[in-house]
């Protein structure tokens, strides 16, 4: 049965001041990757496919929320920790743990940005805030992509207002929200 | 995976105000209800109660009239994790009076999936009544209609209707059939009919002609209580529970008619 595979996670904070926000925010980025899909690699082995991406994203309740919702994939086996299965205890334990000690430095490994629906009213606002906003297509589905015009502390306050109840919500889906290079691989 | 962040129309379950969890149970389907039946991880119904909120299915929201909620019991876990736990996060979901975290919330549940009670049971041990209930724009050219499984125990769509017998009822209004079934799914065969019938009225050929196919966990009424109307024969059954099951039936049958899925107790 075809799964998701997590091998590793690192966290990152954003102090409150520094998004002149009334929380810190904090940024879970999770190296990952399907159990079916491989790549050979020069010396001829084949591995499964990995990559690192935002997993979850905002305060510290909201990143604990979309560690739940996340967790429920451990109960049927859709979603295993370093291939092996793992409760859904577990997995929200893990990102406690996490959260626990953040590491600085985010602005060095991620930039954040977020699709959506282009009749969300998020486009409208978006654009009243000055993110840019980038019009895509995908199998058919258009979309509309919200980047932060800076990828620093004044362009994420922006960002993380804009995109405050996406977060907050049970249906968010944690495809483009950002992407996170310069971390090691597994 | 969906190329947008968020899915607009759909609730936002982690935010609102906070909800007491009254009571979580769970109900055990027989082996025979169902062809996927597994043994190691059994058919069941959970519901829970919340004060001001009413009952809700898991499994289903707030305004699914195409819901038959018989799940396997990680699938009802599953559900709860995703759609119930994260309210716990931010101490908007207590239960017996006090914020838990989505931990404890789990071990909560999983202690009530180890005992799920037997569905035959659900009147005498926790005063509810499960029932099924469907209704549809019958036609003749529908009996026919095979079933999708091997060795189905009702092999056309005809030997199933046959098998309701009384709690099938068909209304003519002009060249219109309209067919209404209440399965009460405490008696022995009432989860496999409930089963086959959402089984059958699944497939395409009915389409939009299936009003509504759900299920329902009413409180059962005081054992004093009365039909004051109801559409077709009740089926036997001993004692009190004959009263109970034509008052339920014809709130049933009222609530059909009405047809306000809100008032059918199976919001989240």
């Amino acid at each position: 049965m075809s799964h998701w595979i997590e091998y590793q996670a690192a966290c990152f904070v954003i102090p409150a001041d520094a998004l002149r926000l009334p929380e810190p925010r904090y940024v879970i980025a999770i190296e990952g990757g399907s159990n079916n899909l491989t790549s050979r690699e020069r010396s001829g082995r084949e591995r499964r496919v990995r990559d690192w991406y935002v997993g979850m994203l905002g305060t510290a309740d909201q990143v604990m929320q979309q560690t739940v919702r996340a967790a429920a994939g451990c109960i049927g086996g859709n979603v295993k920790l370093c291939s092996r299965r793992v409760t859904p205890e577990a997995y929200i334990q893990r990102t406690r743990r996490l959260l626990r000690k953040p590491s600085d430095g985010v602005f060095r490994h991620v930039t954040l940005s977020a699709r959506v629906a282009p009749d969300s009213p998020l486009v409208a606002l978006a654009e009243a805030c000055d993110m840019i906003t980038w019009h895509g297509d995908e199998c058919g589905r258009p979309y509309v992509k919200l980047i932060p015009r800076l990828q620093d502390s004044e362009g994420w306050a922006t960002y993380f207002s804009v995109v405050e109840s996406i977060l907050d919500s049970d249906t968010v889906v944690f495809d483009g929200m950002g992407e996170v290079f310069g971390l090691p691989r597994s | 995976m969906s190329n947008v962040n968020h899915v607009p129309g759909l609730s936002n379950l982690a935010n609102g105000p906070v909800t007491h969890e009254t009571r979580i149970a769970c109900l055990a389907l027989p082996a025979d209800c169902s062809p996927l039946y597994n043994a190691d991880d059994p058919f069941a119904i959970g519901f829970v109660d919340e004060e001001g909120r009413g009952r809700s299915l898991i499994g289903c929201s707030a305004v699914d009239v195409r819901c038959v909620p018989i799940l396997h019991l990680g699938r009802i876990l599953e559900w709860v994790c995703r759609y119930r736990a994260p309210r716990t996060v931010p101490g908007l979901l207590h239960c017996d009076g006090k914020p838990l975290s989505p931990e404890a919330y789990l071990r909560r549940w999983r202690e009530a999936l180890t005992s799920p009670v037997p569905i035959v049971q659900a009147l005498t041990r926790l005063g509810v009544l499960p029932m099924g209930r469907f209704r549809w724009t019958a036609l003749d050219a529908d009996r026919g209609m095979t079933a999708g499984w091997t060795h189905a125990p009702y092999p056309t769509f005809g030997d199933l209707l046959d098998a309701l017998g009384p709690r099938l009822s068909v209304i003519q209004r002009g060249d219109q059939q309209t067919a209404i079934a209440v399965v009460d799914m405490t008696t022995a065969d009432g989860p496999r009919l409930t089963w086959w019938l959402n089984d059958f009225l699944s497939a395409r050929r009915f389409g939009e002609r299936v009003a509504c196919r759900f299920v329902s966990v009413d409180d059962a009424l005081p054992s004093g209580a009365a039909a004051t109307a109801y559409v077709g024969k009740p089926p036997r059954l001993p004692g009190d529970s004959q009263a109970q099951f034509g008052a339920c039936a014809a709130l049933a049958v009222s609530r059909i008619f009405a047809f306000n899925p809100s008032a059918q107790g199976v919001q989240p």
